[in-house]
């Protein structure tokens, strides 16, 4: 091999060495404290190390609960065994036009001291087709969540 | 009409189409193996003991004749949702017989079927074009091009064959609807049926590289032109205008390697750009339907979707900037082609993160695994098949003829070298965090992964390529950086640091600081790069024989615009840099619950409902709010500094009062809601109303929820974003052409 070639070989591993180095330790720099856990109302309420923590816990919003309370929305997700009170207060813009009752939702912010999710933003479903796979694939949510969606 | 022409015929054009992508796809592997059997290199010609110049008008034939079957066909589609034709399986799901005629034809394309005979029309026009570009195709040589529509026509066979079997949209009902059931409000706009045409033709766009690639790889030689002589002496004519006898006989097979190098380099790079342009344009559009459409003020989430869209468009940046460097300098080749591979692989990854449902997104159409199953083995088979060709053939690129020595870290080369490194770094920070979800849930945990890890890490590298972006553009090609354009780096730093502080006084994150520093800084070096391109040709080095020395800028920027691509596309960058640290640095956001004939006073000044009145629209009941909203602003719609609802009583004594009437609209259909803001646009900014939705208050009556955002400068973004389409489509157009010989560091 000449000299040409193996210095452009090297050059080569270098630049790949440098790309995923670089790459790596953005993502894990990017990372840390940036992932939200799906978890289930349940589990928020079983699992007190889960405070302080970003998740996003999917659920059926429990028929009744919805109400404004000076601007902020507040009501309660439940799944099959369990349930805990949610605070929106829009950060993220208004809820979503298919954000009802009765309908299952997924909603992402920090869980409080006091076990109450402040959420800083809540997916719906955007048509009637789609649901959130996690949602879909949570046990717990079989009964609240399954195919007989209540008040749609 | 519809009596003679049934849907059905519809499924019979696409198998027609199939047929004819298999026979293109059987011709190009033909050329492939023929050539490889023989062992000849690209540069052979026409001849007829190869069969060469038989391969390609075969192919040529087939590709037009596909892309007019697939077009037709995508024709009796769109007319059966005109005729809202329920017996079709399609039109019964994704229509509705009260939708706008526009939107039943937008309606078309607007599901997963029909878009995937739209996609394989746009494919088969890119085989049309491919085959039609007579220019491109002497200079390429017939090997290649046979070779490039095969791969063309395998992928259409391969997507063709998939719409057929998996999801024809032609299948038909027994008992037909009235109806139709496709009736979302949310889809029913221009922008949202503009979308995945522009996409589309940006995703499927990035094949024609891709193809290309294919085929230089095939038909590299085997370490030097082993070609008939005389042959290659009419290629060389062809080619070069020159005549044989002006050249030394030992030069030929460098300057044969270089031409065709230039050659396929030029292509891709013109082919990219096309692409790029049109995908910018139709994320564009997608993030300005996001903006006036879903209420929040946003324009960009960091959505799995989103990212499928983005990480292409980057790889397309990073492609063409390579190929310039292989088109001008005969460097950085087999990189050009690995990033021709990747690029359309991300495009594939792309379509099954949509269509599958695999990951969580605002976007997906639906829930299908059995559909993304076979995507994603059509992904791994190209993508496989690709890189395992470049791992049995890049070494015979063998491009080192011509090659002037080390690339200088600071010479317009290195610059580039960097850019892609920076770019491609940024691309697969972006495809951990897409698909991060995909394999924590594999693992058992799922989890979501959200804007912050974007913005942390993968905004850093955009940034280190913007600083260098006005120092490649100053850049020599083959030299490091003169010593003057060096102490502009001092200089430079100092007014970056001013800026980073004068943000920060105001009030701003430091990396809204940092942005709008940045920005100003692109701005400025595409400014200089106009200015230097225009001297330039002034002085007459641009000018062919025959052009007069000493022409205006005008008549510059007339006859060879496309010199001016790449600032213009720069600038727009800068722009919708400025535009994207301004809006989410000084926005300001006030929530509010009024009934009509209220009014609230906020720290920003006075929010007053007026009246809500109801009107009916073509299939929807509105209820218009009319509000009169003090903004602290001049009535030319412009908001105020900064700080949300500072609480001082008396900021709102300063600006002026600026009416809206947004809606809150229920749709008949399917008992849909959805709001539709009212924006005041302005030079200094937008001020966004949202209305809805109503409550019930103690006491009966309807109290409505007001939102209003103020956005400084959001229109830079959007300005900024079409410039760079418009930059990429204009540098396309001189793209394919081999740049002058003796060309100037500033030249095209």
């Amino acid at each position: 091999m000449t000299t040409q070639k193996v210095k452009k070989r090297l050059a080569v591993v270098v630049f790949v060495a440098i790309g995923l180095s670089l790459a790596t330790g953005l993502a894990m720099f990017g990372l840390a404290g940036s992932v939200s856990f799906f978890i289930t109302p349940s589990e928020v309420l079983a699992d007190p190390g889960l405070r302080g923590r970003p998740v996003s816990v999917g659920g059926l919003v429990t028929l009744g609960s919805v109400r404004n309370d000076r601007g902020v929305l507040v009501f309660t997700l439940e799944d099959d065994d369990a349930g805990i009170g949610v605070a929106y207060s829009g950060a993220s813009g208004p809820t979503p036009d298919l954000f009802r009752e009765g309908q299952c939702v997924i909603a992402q912010g920090l869980v409080d001291d006091q076990g109450v999710l402040q959420a800083r933003r809540i997916m719906a479903k955007h048509d009637e087709t789609y649901t959130p796979r996690e949602i879909s694939a949570a046990p717990r949510l079989a009964r609240s969540c399954g195919t007989a969606s209540v008040g749609q | 009409m519809t009596a003679i022409v049934t849907p059905d015929w519809g499924g019979w054009l696409l198998g027609l189409a199939t047929v004819c992508a298999l026979v293109q796809a059987a011709v190009g592997f033909r050329a492939g193996v023929v050539a490889r059997a023989q062992d000849v290199g690209p540069d052979v010609g026409v001849g007829p003991d190869l069969g060469q110049g038989v391969d390609l008008g075969v192919a040529r034939r087939c590709a037009l004749v596909g892309f007019v079957a697939t077009a037709a066909a995508f024709g009796v589609l769109i007319a059966a949702f005109v005729t809202s034709d329920f017996s079709v399986q399609a039109v019964a799901m994704y229509s509705h017989v009260d939708k706008p005629l526009i939107y039943k034809i937008a309606g078309a394309w607007g599901n997963h079927e029909g878009s995937m005979v739209m996609w394989c029309v746009v494919l088969s026009g890119v085989g049309a074009l491919l085959a039609r570009r007579t220019g491109q195709n002497r200079a390429l040589g017939p090997a290649i091009v046979t070779t490039a529509l095969g791969v063309v026509g395998a992928l259409s066979a391969v997507f063709l064959l998939y719409t057929v079997i998996v999801s024809n949209p032609f299948s038909r009902l027994v008992e037909p609807p009235w109806s139709g059931a496709g009736f979302n409000p949310l889809l029913q706009d221009p922008a949202v049926a503009l979308h995945p045409p522009l996409l589309y033709l940006g995703y499927v766009g990035l094949a024609a590289p891709f193809a290309l690639a294919c085929a230089v790889l095939v038909h590299a030689p085997n370490g030097g032109a082993r070609a008939n002589a005389t042959t290659q002496r009419d290629r060389v004519q062809h080619v070069e205008g020159q005549s044989v006898e002006e050249r030394a006989p030992k030069n030929q097979s460098a300057q044969l390697q270089r031409a065709q190098v230039q050659a396929w380099a030029g292509a891709m790079r013109g082919w990219t750009l096309c692409a790029f342009a049109a995908l910018t344009l139709g994320i564009g559009l997608g993030g300005y339907w996001a903006y006036y459409e879903l209420g929040w003020g946003g324009w960009w989430a960091w959505d799995p979707v989103e990212n499928a869209s983005l990480m292409p468009w980057i790889f397309a940046a990073a492609l063409f900037h390579s190929a310039m460097v292989t088109q001008r300098r005969n460097r950085l080749a087999s990189w050009t082609i690995v990033l021709a591979i990747i690029a359309f692989s991300l495009s594939l990854l792309g379509t099954f993160l949509t269509r599958s449902g695999a990951v969580t997104s605002v976007h997906a159409f639906a829930n299908d695994p059995a559909r993304g199953l076979v995507l994603l083995g059509i992904l791994a088979l190209v993508l496989v098949g690709a890189l395992a060709l470049f791992a049995g053939r890049a070494e015979r690129l063998a491009t080192t003829a011509g090659q002037v020595g080390q690339i200088a870290v600071s010479s317009r080369e290195g610059l580039l070298v960097a850019n892609n490194l920076f770019l491609v770094v940024a691309a697969l920070v972006v495809l951990t965090g897409t698909l991060m979800p995909l394999f924590a849930e594999a693992l058992g945990q799922p989890v979501s992964v959200g804007p912050p890890y974007y913005e942390k890490a993968a905004l850093p590298m955009v940034a280190l390529g913007f600083v260098l972006t006005p120092f490649a553009t100053m850049a020599g090609w083959g030299r490091a950086l003169l010593w003057p354009q060096r102490w502009l780096i001092g200089t430079v730093a100092a007014a970056f640091g001013a800026v980073v502080v004068a943000m920060l006084t105001l009030g701003a994150p430091l990396g809204a600081g940092v942005a709008v520093a940045l920005g100003l800084w692109l701005i400025g070096g595409a400014l200089l790069d106009v200015r230097a391109k225009v001297s330039w040709g002034a002085s007459g080095r641009g000018a062919s024989g025959k052009e007069a020395a000493g022409r205006s800028a005008a008549r510059l920027a007339w006859a060879r615009p496309q010199i001016f691509g790449a600032a213009l596309a720069h600038f727009g960058l800068g722009l919708v840099t400025i535009g994207g640290a301004a809006e989410s640095a000084f926005q300001s956001s006030r929530t509010v619950v009024l009934r009509p004939g209220q009014s609230v006073q906020t720290g920003l000044g006075a929010i007053r409902l007026d009246t809500v009145t109801e009107i009916d629209g073509p299939n929807y009941t509105a209820a218009v709010g009319s509000l009169a909203v003090d903004t602290g602003a001049d009535d030319s719609g412009a908001p105020g500094s900064g700080t949300p609802d500072s609480g001082s009583p008396d900021s709102g004594a300063q600006g002026r009062s600026l009416a809206f009437a947004p809606e809150w609209r229920r749709y008949w259909v399917r008992d849909q809601n959805t709001s539709e803001v009212d924006i005041r646009s302005g030079v200094l900014g937008d001020v966004y109303v949202a209305f809805g939705p109503p409550q019930l208050t103690e006491g009966q009556d309807v109290a409505w929820t007001v939102r209003v955002l103020e956005k400084p400068l959001i229109w830079m973004v959007f300005a900024g974003i079409a410039m760079v389409a418009g930059g990429a489509g204009l540098a396309a157009r001189g793209a394919w052409r081999s740049p002058m010989v003796g060309g100037d560091k500033n030249g095209g």
